[in-house]
């Protein structure tokens, strides 16, 4: 989910560009739609296809009944980014914002069309901040498209036309027409070369707190998941992949199931799964618990999370370390400090746990390959797709489906999306839906990287930091998921929210000498983009180091932070929000208490304030966070209330909560049980100040995220003296010290 | 978005997915129920210790052939069904794979996530740990597709108005928990609100539930809940 995530699956350049030259003839011609064909005779017909309406362009369709089709290449997965991009998009078209809905192109169809649509990737909070220009441009081409088309009919001058709301007036003959009405005319002229987007103070759509576009199908249980799709002639299996990582699969005795009602096939999936077919999921799923099946554990067999806690724990001291960010010369300035304060802290390996798990439906035979299911990166399910197929990607394609959750799971691996198309390919021409269960999908994650953190901060006589070192020791995202993606061994996405100033996910704090650095250190366990990423993390450590400065160095947090601060005014920015909205300048109700954090990641900057009470007891209550965004445009200000709000309960169930522990070379939970997240009942009251400071786009699904843990543990120390260091808090006592 | 523009095709019911069943006269099926009765009662009640309802729905019935059972009824949204599954078959995959009915989510099997939840006479219940052939054909099964014919229940309509959903995947259950709630307390208190809606939500939408609970509860005044959201046909909730 971070700007560096790459598409571990996806061919490299060569190959695509082969595939390319080799399709050149065919994307002139191809002529669009978006039907799914359903019938195995329409399935052997490579991406057929009938015209629903000519397409002004590749993001506009407008049908003669006024209906405005806009394209959507990124996956929606609760985020808002559908209706976010179409707002974009209608703003230039000027069209009748009732009549918009929406289509995903496929990636096949992206290919065929040397891209047209741009990345398909859906993760780092980029959907809206990566494509808002070239989408607005969709919009503005097409609408200046359309009024040509209807100057042409009127034989006056395109720029005597004015549009709104879909309806395009010239003024000085009293005529009116339709986009609807002259779509088709449209269609056949050149696209414009000068294209101007509108002025910000001048948006009538970006900005406003428009509904969803998608709700409600979700209220009437009519919408359809990836789990949800049923075709003629379906089947479906059910998986278990060797439960220790880096394990094989030894043997299997499929007799002891075969002749279980409904059960077609045992298949041996990679050399690591074994998978049961059968007429029903819930017939296979049984079958395949009823299945013998024995494993190769392979090296990793006695791993553990307590034995990996003491490599990380060797590495805050290591010397082998890859710089992040350096000023100055921070060691000297500690060693030389009057005063040198320490801390150590560590984050766990948590599972993204969507509510919909891992499945897809796919249907081969020796010609194509088809796959539907819920992605956040129709590109790379293609590119796996055709590899697990052995077919080139001109002869797959996948159809996307709406996700159950995303937060980075269904974005750069897909192992589920290899695993369907492997079963499929045993059973030629019949489509095969796979869907894990919860317990595979909980032993079978990308997991939250694992890491610890030493913190040292040297002060001089009047309490002035005069050095600050972060050694982080622990899994690297990108050694695990995409090597070629370091840069000389180092993986420069762990240093989120710890870079020298810049756009993406920079370090605000002004200390004189500065030295973050990372030894990395990598489990058995696979490591993924959890939303937020490593900001999550690296902000819990500064953040909450920051405040056990301001302890002992006796000053207010608030006030410590804006003295850091004082240069990063983007910083400043949402944390005076988020201090005015609080009323920091009084005190809390009696036995309240208050945390603060500040961060900037994705683009963005955010702030949050915890109050929190806990009992003698420890029992913890958070009355309520405010928070504040700042991402420089705010495209709908309802949904990045609704983004940050969701921030909280993801970031506050794995503070709070959640856990993945290795024993025995396998994680060791398996449910919602033991990996609970926030309920009602644990959820703050939140209250969100959207600082739409302008002149940029930051993104909003994941930045938030990274405050909610450092807030409500500031706050905890603040009412108990206790400084919670390791996570999650589940694990400590909070009765007061 | 237009899904639909996606799917309509694809999205029907499949007619019966157990075909092999509906064929059960065929000579061959016949063998092979026989061997595989022969081989269930020859593991001579292990598997039926393991699985209880299996032996018990064995013996309350009198199917022979393993773990294959005749036609049941239950009352779904109002209709009877007719549906054949295997005994101890938990009614979400019942009314999933039988019934084409989708709306109610598979999301971790063991009532913890509440995503399956249905309403039994209007109680909310977790179908992934209720056996099909508990439920007695007397007993009105809901679920979200049957909550209103037209979607317009003023639970959904809340929910609309206040665009509670993110994803949407637990939102079924949500949906039915809190009709169940507003059912037996017209105005919940936010303790009731936190006791009756014990289902997860990942993508973090607790806030708006409880909102539009409580919007239901003023009689459907979505706007006291100051979101102030835009909808296309130009009203403001």
């Amino acid at each position: 989910m971070s700007a560096l995530i790459r598409d571990t699956s996806t061919p490299n350049n060569v190959s695509r560009r082969k595939f390319l030259k080799g399709s050149a003839a065919a994307a002139g011609t191809v002529v669009f739609g978006f039907h799914i064909p359903v019938s195995k005779e329409a399935a052997a017909q490579a991406v057929p296809i009938v015209p629903v309406a000519p397409e002004v362009n590749a993001w506009v369709v407008i049908k003669p009944d006024e209906t405005v089709v806009i394209r959507i290449a990124r996956s929606e997965m609760g985020q808002g980014t559908l209706t976010g991009l179409s707002q974009l998009v209608a703003e230039e078209l000027d069209c009748n914002w009732a009549k918009v809905t929406t289509e995903y192109p496929t990636p096949g169809q992206n290919l065929a069309r040397n891209r047209i649509w741009g990345n398909f990737s859906t993760g780092g909070s980029r959907g809206i901040r990566e494509s808002n220009e070239y989408v607005r441009k969709g919009g503005a081409t097409a609408r200046m498209m359309l009024v040509q088309a209807a100057a042409d009919e009127w034989k006056v001058p395109a720029a005597e036309c004015t549009v709104a709301n879909g309806v395009i007036t010239h003024a000085g003959s009293s005529r009116t027409t339709t986009y609807g009405k002259v779509a088709a005319a449209a269609s056949k002229l050149t696209p414009p070369t000068d294209v101007k987007l509108k002025d910000p103070k001048d948006w009538k759509l970006i900005g406003k707190r428009m509904a969803r576009l998608d709700t409600v199908d979700k209220t009437t249980g009519k919408l359809v998941y990836g789990m949800d799709l049923k075709m003629p002639g379906m089947l479906n299996a059910a998986i278990k992949r060797c439960p220790v990582f880096g394990g094989t699969l030894t043997s299997y005795d499929e007799k002891a199931v075969l002749k279980r009602p409904g059960v077609k096939k045992v298949v041996k999936v990679g050399n690591d799964a074994v998978a049961v077919v059968a007429d029903t999921w819930w017939r296979a799923k049984t079958a395949l618990d009823a299945l013998p099946i024995q494993w190769d554990e392979g090296p990793n067999a006695k791993a553990s999370s307590e034995e990996f806690a003491k490599v990380m724990k060797a590495g805050l001291d290591a010397p082998d370390a890859f710089v992040g960010n350096k000023v100055g010369d921070a060691p000297a300035a500690i060693a030389a400090a009057a005063r040198k304060i320490e801390a150590v802290y560590s984050y766990p390996h948590q599972n993204h746990a969507c509510m919909e798990v891992m499945n897809a439906t796919a249907r081969w035979t020796p010609e194509r390959c088809e796959v539907w299911t819920p992605t956040q990166n129709g590109e790379a399910a293609h590119a796996a797709a055709s590899e697990a197929a052995g077919l080139p990607l001109a002869q797959c394609d996948v159809y996307k489906l709406h996700l159950g959750g995303g937060f980075g799971r269904r974005g750069a691996v897909h192992d589920w999306v290899r695993q369907a198309v492997a079963i499929a390919k045993e059973m030629p021409g019949t489509p095969v839906k796979l869907i894990w269960s919860r317990e595979e999908d909980m032993a079978h994650g990308s997991y939250h990287p694992v890491t610890q953190c030493k913190m040292t901060a040297g002060l001089d006589a009047d309490g002035n930091v005069t050095g600050f070192a972060m050694r982080i020791s622990g899994q690297s995202i990108l050694a695990g998921l995409a090597p070629q993606s370091l840069q000389n061994g180092k993986d420069p996405a762990t240093f989120q929210g710890l870079n020298p100033p810049g756009p993406e996910a920079s370090f605000g704090y002004a200390f004189p000498a500065i030295l973050i650095d990372h030894a990395m250190r990598n489990p058995s366990t696979p490591p993924g983009f959890w939303r937020g990423v490593n900001l999550n993390q690296n902000a819990i450590y500064v953040e909450s180091f920051i405040d056990e400065i301001a302890a002992a160095t006796k000053q207010d947090p608030l006030a410590l932070r804006r003295k850091l601060l004082a240069n990063s005014p983007k910083f400043l920015g949402v944390l005076n929000a988020v201090a005015e909205k609080v009323g920091y300048s009084t005190p809390p109700p009696a036995g309240v208490h208050r945390g603060l954090a500040v961060t900037m990641g994705f683009g963005s900057y955010v702030a949050a304030c915890a109050e929190v009470s806990v009992k003698d007891d420890g029992t913890l209550k958070i009355h309520r966070i405010v928070a504040a965004t700042d991402s420089g445009y705010a495209v709908n200000p309802q949904q990045i209330e609704a983004q940050v709000e969701g921030s909280f309960a993801y970031g506050l169930s794995a503070a709070l909560f959640q856990e993945c522990t290795l024993k025995n070379g396998r994680i060791e939970q398996t449910n919602f049980h033991d990996y609970t997240p926030v309920r009602m009942a644990e959820m703050p009251a939140v209250e969100t100040v959207i600082v739409a400071s302008g002149g940029f786009w930051g993104g909003v699904g994941e930045p938030t995220i990274a405050v909610a843990a450092p807030a409500v543990l500031n706050a905890i120390a603040a009412a108990t003296g206790k400084r919670i260091r390791d996570l999650p808090v589940k694990n400590q006592s909070l009765k007061k010290a | 978005m237009t899904a639909g523009a996606l799917l309509p095709k694809i999205d029907r019911p499949v007619k019966r997915i157990d075909v092999f069943l509906c064929r059960s006269a065929a000579p061959s099926v016949i063998l092979f129920a026989l061997a595989h009765a022969l081989a269930y009662h020859s593991a001579l009640g292990r598997r039926a210790k393991a699985l209880p309802a299996v032996r018990r729905f064995v013996t309350v019935t009198g199917t022979h052939s393993g773990a294959i059972i005749k036609m049941a009824k239950l009352n779904v949204n109002g209709k009877v069904r007719e549906f054949q599954a295997d005994p101890g078959t938990p009614l979400l995959w019942v009314l999933r794979e039988q019934l084409a009915l989708t709306g109610t989510k598979y999301g971790c099997g063991v009532a913890q996530c509440g995503a399956c939840t249905v309403l039994i006479n209007g109680v909310p219940t977790r179908s992934c740990v209720r056996m099909a052939e508990s439920v007695k054909a007397s007993e009105k099964i809901t679920t979200i597709e049957g909550l209103s014919p037209s979607g317009t229940h003023a639970v959904q309509k809340a929910w609309v108005a206040l665009d509670v959903p993110q994803c949407g995947f637990c939102q079924s259950g949500m949906i039915m928990a809190a009709s169940a709630l507003l059912q037996s307390k017209p105005n919940p208190t936010d303790a009731d609100i936190d006791g009756a809606m014990t289902n997860i939500c990942r993508c973090g939408t607790y806030n708006r539930v409880r909102a539009a609970i409580k919007s239901v509860a003023r009689g459907g005044d979505t706007k006291s809940a100051g979101l102030s959201i835009q909808h296309a046909d130009g009203s403001v909730a």
